[in-house]
C-alpha cells in the first residue's frame, strides 16, 4: 500500500510539472508568394516579428517568382503589398498569395488599384488561422 | 390574593412541569491533538435541536427532554463526531469533544477566527462538498445557485456575479480573507472570479449587504473565496488529491490534481489543474462560440513556529487562453496572471488578545485580447494589451473584551497600477511611406488609486440577544497621466489633461445589527447600514471604449463622487426536528450618488468604435432603490428523503435618468428625462427545488433540480433592455462515494434540452440575439484522494 501511494503521488507530481508548465505557441510557416512578373517591383511586409519591410524585388530569370518564407505564431497578421509597372492583363501566372503551412490562404490574381493605368498596386492581408 | 396566586400557579404551571422534566449538556469542543479550543463547531442533537461553540470553544444546549440520544459535532476540517448519551430528568451533563483534525479534508478552510454568526444579515457558506458535486468550470456560474446571485454572461467562462443587483465594484470579491485581483480588462473579461481555479476553492462566504466593514470596501456585498491551505500533521504526512472531470456539448475536459503533506513545523500544497472546453450548443443546436482554455499552478508553503502561530507563503500561475466572447468586440488571447501573499495568523495570544491575522499580497495581471476572430479583422486588427498590479496589506486584531464580547480593529490598504493601449494594424490599407499603418491609442495611462482604511468591529452577547456595531474608513487617492481625446477637429474637448485626473475621497461606513433568539427554534435580526466604495478603474479614467451593455463608448470620469448604499435587512430564521429550516431575508437599499453614464453630443465627442450609438462619460446620476427578499427551507440533514426550496426576487429602480431616442438611421432625434426607469441587469424572480435521497447510508446520493425562472419584462429603458422569456430547467445527478478515496459523480444538466437563456446573458455583437446557455450537458466527476 505504501508503495502504491508513493507511486501514486510521484505520478501526481509529474502530472502537475505537466499540465502546469507553460505551453508552447503554435506555430506555422508562412510563405510570400509572387508569380507572373518579370520587371522590378516594390513590395511591402511583414517580417515575423510584425514589422513594414519595404524591399524592391528583382525577380528570378526563369520563374519569375519571388518568394519569402518565415515561421509564424497562429493569430498574427500577414500582409503583402506590391507596386508595380508591367501590364498583366493577359497573363494567367500572375499571382500575389500569402501561403499558410503550404495552402494558399490568401491570395489575388489581378491588381486592386491603377494610377493612371501605368502603376498597379495590389494587396493581401489577414492573419494566420488561430486553430 | 389567593385567587390570583391560584391564577398564577396555573399560568406557571406548564413552565414548572417542563423545568422539571428538562436537562441541559455544555461542554468545550478543542482541537485532539493541540488543544486550541474550536469555536464556531456545529453541535446538532440528532433531533435536530443544537447550536455553535462560542470563542471560547463552549456549548450549552437547555432544555433536553430525559432520554437516549445521538449528538452532532461537525468543523470544517475535522473528522466528525457522533456519540450517543443519556440524560436524566433535571440532569446538567458535561461532554467535551477533542476533535481530530480529519486528513481527507485537511485542504480545509481555515475559518475558525470568524466570529460571525450573522443572525442580523444573510451569510452563506458554501463548502467543498457543494462544490465537488457539480461540473464547476466557473466560480461565478457555480454562485448563481445561490438565491439572488446571478452573473453576467459575455462568453462561455468568466460570468460576473451580481447579488441583489449589485456588480462589479459594488461588490467586494476577495481570495483569503483580503486578497484582491484587479483584472486587466476594461470590459470585465476577467473579473476577480475569473482569476481563481475552480477547483483550488474549499469554501465560499458570502456576506451580503453592505455590513461586513472588516474586508474592505463594501456596497453591495461581500463574497470570500477561500483555496485550500495546508495545515501541520503531528509526523510527516504526503497526500493527494485529484479531481477529474468531463462535460458533454462543450466537450470540455479538466483535471485538477493537488500534493499536501509535511509535519509540524512545515507543511506545504503543491496544486496543477487544467482545462480545455470547446464551443457549446444551445437546446436549438445552435453553436454558441464559448470555447477556452486554462491551466496553472499555485504552490503553497506554511510554517508553524509555535502551535498557535502560522506563517503561510502562496504563490499562483494562472493563464487563461483564447477564451471566447461573442459579445464582445474581441476575445481574450492570454491572460497571465501571478499572485503572490504572505499570512501570519496567530491565535490565543492572551486571554485579552484572542487573534492576530496579516496578510500582505501582490498581484499582477498581463492581459491580452484581440478582433482576430471578429469579421472586421480583415481590416483593422486591433490588440490590446493592458497591465494591472495591485498590491495591498491587511492587519486585524481580535480581543476577547470580555465574556461575551468581541472587538476587532484593523487597517487595510492597497494600489493598483494600471496602464494598456490597443494597438491597430490597418491591413485593410495600402502601405503609407512604406510602412503598413498602425494606430496607437491609450485605454489607461498610468492609472493609479490608492486606498487606506481602517476598520472596527464590536459584537456584543447577552442572554439572547446579539449586537454588532461596524465601521470603516477609507482614504482614496486617484489620479492618472493625461486622459485627454481629441475630436474630430482635433480640438481636445472632452478629454482630461493630468494636472486635472487627481482626485481624493474620503468615505465612511458603518453599520449596525441586532438579533435576538426566540425560543429554541427561531431568531430574528434587523441590519442597518451604509456602504460606500469609491469609483473604480474603468469609471475614472477608461479613454473611450464600449464598455456597457448598452451599445455606447464610454469614458472615465476622474472627478466621480463616490457611491453610497444605505441598506436595511431583516432575517427571521426558524429551525424545527421535525420540519427543518426556514429562512426569510427581506432587504431594501437606497443607493445615492448611483454611477452610469450621460450622452456626450457627437459635436464634442464622435465615437472611435465602429456600429456604436454614440459616447457617454461616467457620471453620477442620482439616487436608486432596490428591494426584494431571499426564502429558503430546507428538511433536516438526518432525513434520508432531503429537499430544499429557494425563491429569491430583486426589484431595482433609478429615480430620474436620462433616455435617448434615436431613428431607424440610428440618428439621435430626442434626449428626455425618464422617471423610476428600471435599473438594467436584474434578474427575474427565481425559484428552485431540489430533491435528494440518501441510499445505502450515504453512499449512493441521487439528487434532482428543477428551476423555474420567470420571464423579466421590468426593463431599463435608458439602457435599451431587452425582455427576457420564462424558462423551467430540470437536472439530476447521482454521486456515489465508493470508500474514503474515491468518489463518483455524474449527471445530466437542462436534461430536456431546453433552448434558454439567463436575463444577464449578454446580446451577441452587434444583434439582438442573446447568449443561449448550453443545451443537454452530460457530467462526470471523478475525486481521488490519497
Amino acid at each position: 500500500m505504501f508503495t502504491m501511494r508513493k507511486f501514486i503521488i510521484l505520478l501526481a507530481i509529474v502530472s502537475i510539472a505537466f499540465v502546469s508548465c507553460t505551453k508552447n505557441e503554435d506555430t506555422k510557416v508562412v510563405n510570400y508568394m509572387v508569380t507572373g512578373l518579370s520587371d522590378p517591383y516594390d513590395a511591402v511586409f511583414f517580417d515575423n516579428d510584425g514589422n513594414s519591410i519595404s524591399k524592391t524585388v528583382i525577380p528570378g530569370a526563369f520563374e519569375y517568382e519571388w518568394n519569402k518564407s518565415y515561421e509564424i505564431k497562429n493569430g498574427e497578421p500577414v500582409y503583402l503589398y506590391i507596386k508595380f509597372k508591367e501590364n498583366i492583363d493577359n497573363s494567367p501566372k500572375f499571382s500575389v498569395g500569402i501561403i499558410i503551412d503550404g495552402k494558399y490562404q490568401y491570395q489575388r490574381k489581378g491588381y486592386d488599384k491603377t494610377i493612371g493605368d501605368t502603376i498597379y498596386e495590389v494587396k493581401v492581408a489577414g492573419i494566420v488561422p488561430i486553430n | 390574593m389567593q385567587k390570583r396566586l391560584f391564577f398564577l400557579t396555573i399560568l406557571l404551571f406548564p413552565f414548572v412541569l417542563f423545568a422539571q422534566n428538562t436537562s441541559k449538556i455544555y461542554g468545550v469542543i478543542h482541537d485532539a491533538n493541540t488543544s486550541a479550543i474550536i469555536s464556531g463547531a456545529e453541535i446538532v442533537i440528532l433531533s435536530n435541536k443544537g447550536t455553535t461553540s462560542n470563542g471560547k470553544g463552549e456549548y450549552s444546549i437547555s432544555d433536553i427532554k430525559p432520554g437516549n440520544y445521538t449528538i452532532k459535532v461537525k468543523f470544517l476540517g475535522y473528522e466528525t463526531i457522533n456519540k450517543d448519551f443519556s440524560i436524566k430528568a433535571g440532569e446538567n451533563l458535561e461532554i467535551n469533544f477533542p476533535m481530530e483534525i480529519d486528513i481527507k479534508e485537511l485542504l480545509a478552510v481555515d475559518i475558525r477566527d470568524d466570529k460571525i454568526e450573522t443572525y442580523s444579515y444573510s451569510k452563506i457558506v458554501l463548502k467543498e462538498a457543494d462544490l465537488e458535486q457539480k461540473p464547476i468550470r466557473d466560480i461565478a456560474d457555480f454562485l448563481r445557485e445561490v438565491p439572488n446571485i446571478s452573473a453576467v454572461r459575455k462568453g462561455g467562462a468568466n460570468l460576473d456575479p451580481v447579488i441583489r443587483g449589485f456588480k462589479f465594484s459594488q461588490l467586494n470579491i476577495q481570495l483569503d480573507n483580503g486578497q484582491k485581483i484587479e483584472g486587466g480588462c476594461p470590459n470585465r473579461m476577467d473579473p476577480t472570479t475569473a482569476h481563481v481555479e475552480a477547483s483550488d476553492i474549499e469554501a465560499i462566504e458570502v456576506l451580503k449587504g453592505p455590513f461586513a466593514l472588516r474586508f474592505g470596501e463594501n456596497m453591495g456585498g461581500v463574497v470570500n473565496l477561500l483555496t485550500s491551505s495546508p495545515r501541520p500533521f503531528d509526523e510527516f504526512q504526503l497526500h493527494v488529491k485529484a479531481n477529474v472531470g468531463y462535460e458533454s456539448n462543450w466537450n470540455g475536459q479538466r483535471q485538477h490534481i493537488t500534493v499536501y503533506g509535511g509535519g509540524k513545523k512545515v507543511f506545504f500544497s503543491l496544486s496543477g489543474n487544467n482545462a480545455q472546453y470547446g464551443s457549446y450548443t444551445d437546446g436549438d443546436g445552435n453553436k454558441i462560440r464559448s470555447s477556452f482554455t486554462k491551466y496553472g499552478y499555485t504552490a503553497k508553503l506554511g510554517f508553524a513556529p509555535t502551535e498557535n502561530q502560522t506563517i503561510m507563503f502562496s504563490f499562483s500561475d494562472l493563464y487563461a487562453k483564447n477564451v471566447s466572447f461573442p459579445s464582445l468586440p474581441m476575445d481574450e488571447r492570454l491572460d497571465a496572471t501571478k499572485f503572490y501573499s504572505v499570512d501570519y495568523s496567530a491565535k490565543n495570544i492572551s486571554d485579552f488578545i484572542e487573534t492576530i491575522n496579516a496578510k500582505v499580497y501582490f498581484s499582477n495581471v498581463d492581459h491580452t485580447m484581440d478582433n482576430k476572430e471578429r469579421g472586421f479583422a480583415d481590416t483593422v486588427i486591433a490588440v490590446s494589451n493592458i497591465i494591472a498590479n495591485r498590491f495591498g496589506y491587511r492587519a486585524e486584531v481580535g480581543l476577547n473584551t470580555s465574556d461575551n464580547s468581541h472587538l476587532f480593529v484593523g487597517t487595510d490598504m492597497y494600489r493598483i497600477d494600471k496602464d494598456g493601449d490597443r494597438v491597430k494594424t490597418m491591413i485593410g490599407q495600402f502601405p503609407m511611406k512604406n510602412k503598413v499603418p498602425v494606430k496607437n491609442e491609450k485605454l489607461w495611462n498610468s492609472a493609479v488609486i490608492t486606498n487606506y482604511g481602517m476598520f472596527a468591529e464590536y459584537r456584543h452577547n447577552y442572554d439572547l440577544w446579539e449586537a454588532v456595531v461596524s465601521s470603516r474608513i477609507d482614504f482614496n487617492n486617484s489620479y492618472s497621466d493625461s486622459i485627454s481625446l481629441i475630436n474630430g477637429n482635433k480640438v481636445d474637448i472632452i478629454g482630461t489633461p493630468a494636472d486635472s485626473t487627481h482626485s481624493s475621497l474620503v468615505n465612511f461606513s458603518i453599520s449596525f445589527g441586532l438579533s435576538r433568539k426566540i425560543g429554541e427554534n427561531m431568531s430574528l435580526g434587523l441590519s442597518v447600514g451604509r456602504g460606500v466604495r469609491s469609483p473604480d478603474m474603468l469609471e475614472r479614467f477608461i479613454i473611450t471604449l464600449p464598455v456597457g451593455f448598452d451599445n455606447y463608448e464610454y469614458i472615465g470620469n476622474p472627478l466621480l463622487e463616490a457611491e453610497a448604499n444605505n441598506e436595511i435587512d431583516i432575517v427571521y430564521k426558524y429551525n424545527n426536528e421535525k420540519y427543518g429550516g426556514l429562512e426569510l431575508t427581506a432587504f431594501y437599499s437606497y443607493v445615492q450618488n448611483f454611477i452610469g453614464g450621460t450622452y456626450v453630443p457627437p459635436a464634442v465627442q464622435k465615437p472611435l468604435t465602429q456600429g456604436v450609438l454614440g459616447v457617454k462619460k461616467f457620471d453620477n446620476l442620482g439616487n436608486a432603490s432596490l428591494y426584494g427578499f431571499e426564502l429558503s427551507y430546507a428538511t433536516p440533514l438526518r432525513y434520508k428523503f432531503r429537499m430544499s426550496l429557494t425563491a429569491a426576487y430583486t426589484r431595482g429602480t433609478m429615480d430620474e435618468v436620462e433616455a435617448l431616442v434615436f431613428d431607424e438611421n440610428h440618428k439621435l432625434t430626442d434626449i428626455y428625462k425618464i422617471q423610476n426607469d428600471p435599473i438594467g441587469e436584474i434578474p427575474p424572480f427565481n425559484a428552485n427545488a431540489n430533491f435528494s435521497y440518501n441510499c445505502m447510508k450515504g453512499k449512493l446520493i441521487p439528487a434532482v433540480n428543477v428551476r423555474y425562472s420567470a420571464a423579466q419584462d421590468r426593463i431599463s429603458v435608458s439602457m435599451e433592455e431587452l425582455t427576457t422569456p420564462d424558462f423551467i430547467l430540470i437536472d439530476a445527478s447521482l454521486k456515489f462515494k465508493y470508500n474514503q478515496n474515491l468518489t463518483v459523480v455524474g449527471g445530466v444538466n437542462n436534461i430536456l434540452d431546453k433552448a434558454y437563456y439567463e436575463h444577464l446573458n449578454r446580446r451577441i455583437l452587434g444583434t439582438d440575439t442573446r447568449i443561449y446557455e448550453p443545451g443537454r450537458v452530460l457530467f462526470m466527476n471523478l475525486i481521488l484522494n490519497f
